[in-house]
């Protein structure tokens, strides 16, 4: 065996060096359509195992400050959605019109998005971006509606616990679509999340009989 | 429609949703983060004006502050979910960031609105919690 050639003995590492080859395949299959920068970006968000300080890091960029970003961004969002969820508690506490909640948080949402698009430049990005943030501004819209049709016929908390279990969807697509390779202790977290959906929806149900 | 169409479809568009941020990055238009949101809140507001007017109800003060500082929220958690979805796995980010929220409405709300938790909540907030630190540990 040559010095400094590694054999994958597991069959993890075996998945893990398989799914690399194909994000490879993949970005290379890109280069012709996007820039070098959005190159860039696709291969580092299909890291595909843990990353530590010791890892080569491309050209201007340290992947282990990546993963820490990704950390707080993530913890922003909990905030963030947290807030979001007790706004919607607080509406039903006001007695507002759910209607009119909703049209006043996409329009004061779309301003913000304006101005800081309009301060970081990004106004002039049509296209792709517009396209894209068309679709899944009018997929949210009709999740919306059926939600609430739905959540009218229903029992607000089984449909509250089937819409929060659709994290199913965008986990497969990360494995399926963008060959992301899960550790044995992700399926286990994903699987405890999960249970922690569902028995907080049984106690959701159990408070309002 | 029924109950359970109904339901199936809001599931499966929730899910398409959370899986468009994470193509925001992965098309390589992380750096366009704001037109991307942009878009889709204008498409959304364009649209939810037909619900409000086909109501007919008066504007409502409360309705509307209330939905503004939703708005702020939102955006916010859309922009850090697109974030961490462009600098992490996807299967670590997602359930990460919807369990996480959901604990903490469930904690905040048993603070803030007096709502009881009873041995099913506190069980699920002890498995995500432990679900979370497996996730991101």
């Amino acid at each position: 065996m040559e010095a400094g050639v590694r054999v994958h003995t597991s069959a993890y590492e075996n998945r893990l060096a398989k799914a690399e080859a194909a994000a490879s395949a993949r970005k290379l299959s890109w280069v012709a359509l996007k820039s070098d920068l959005s190159n860039w970006l696709c291969y580092t968000s299909r890291r595909s195992r843990r990353i530590t300080p010791n890892d080569a890091a491309p050209v201007g960029r340290n992947l282990y400050n990546d993963e820490l970003m990704a950390y707080v961004c993530s913890a922003v969002a909990i905030v963030s959605f947290g807030a979001l969820g007790l706004t919607y508690k607080l509406s039903d506490r006001l007695g507002c019109d759910k209607a009119q909640v909703n049209l006043a948080l996409f329009l004061s949402a779309g301003a913000a998005a304006l101005i800081w698009a309009a301060a970081t430049g990004g106004l002039a990005a049509l296209g792709r971006a517009a396209a894209l943030g068309v679709a899944m501004g009018s997929i949210s819209f009709c999740n919306i509606t059926a939600f609430r049709q739905a959540a009218a016929k229903g029992r607000i908390s089984t449909s509250w616990t089937v819409i929060n279990l659709s994290l199913v969807i965008p986990v497969a697509a990360s494995v399926f679509i963008w060959s992301e390779v899960p550790a044995p202790r992700h399926y286990l977290g994903f699987a405890l999340i999960l249970a922690a959906i569902a028995l907080l929806g049984m106690d959701l149900e159990r408070a309002r009989e | 429609m029924s109950y359970r169409r109904l339901i199936a479809v809001s599931f499966f568009l929730n899910g398409v949703t959370m899986v468009g941020m994470k193509a925001v990055s992965e098309f390589g238009l992380a750096r366009v983060t704001p037109m991307v949101l942009f878009s889709m809140y204008g498409t959304s507001s364009l649209l939810g004006i037909f619900p409000v007017v086909a109501a007919g109800r008066r504007p409502q003060r409360r309705s509307l502050w209330v939905g503004a500082i939703a708005g702020i929220a939102s955006i916010a958690g859309c922009a850090s979910s697109i974030g961490a979805a462009a600098l992490a796995q996807g299967y670590v980010v997602f359930p990460v960031i919807s369990g996480g929220s959901l604990l903490l409405v469930a904690v905040f709300g048993r603070i803030a609105f007096g709502e009881k938790i009873g041995p099913y909540g506190l069980a699920g907030i002890a498995v995500g919690i432990a679900g979370i630190a497996m996730l991101g540990g």
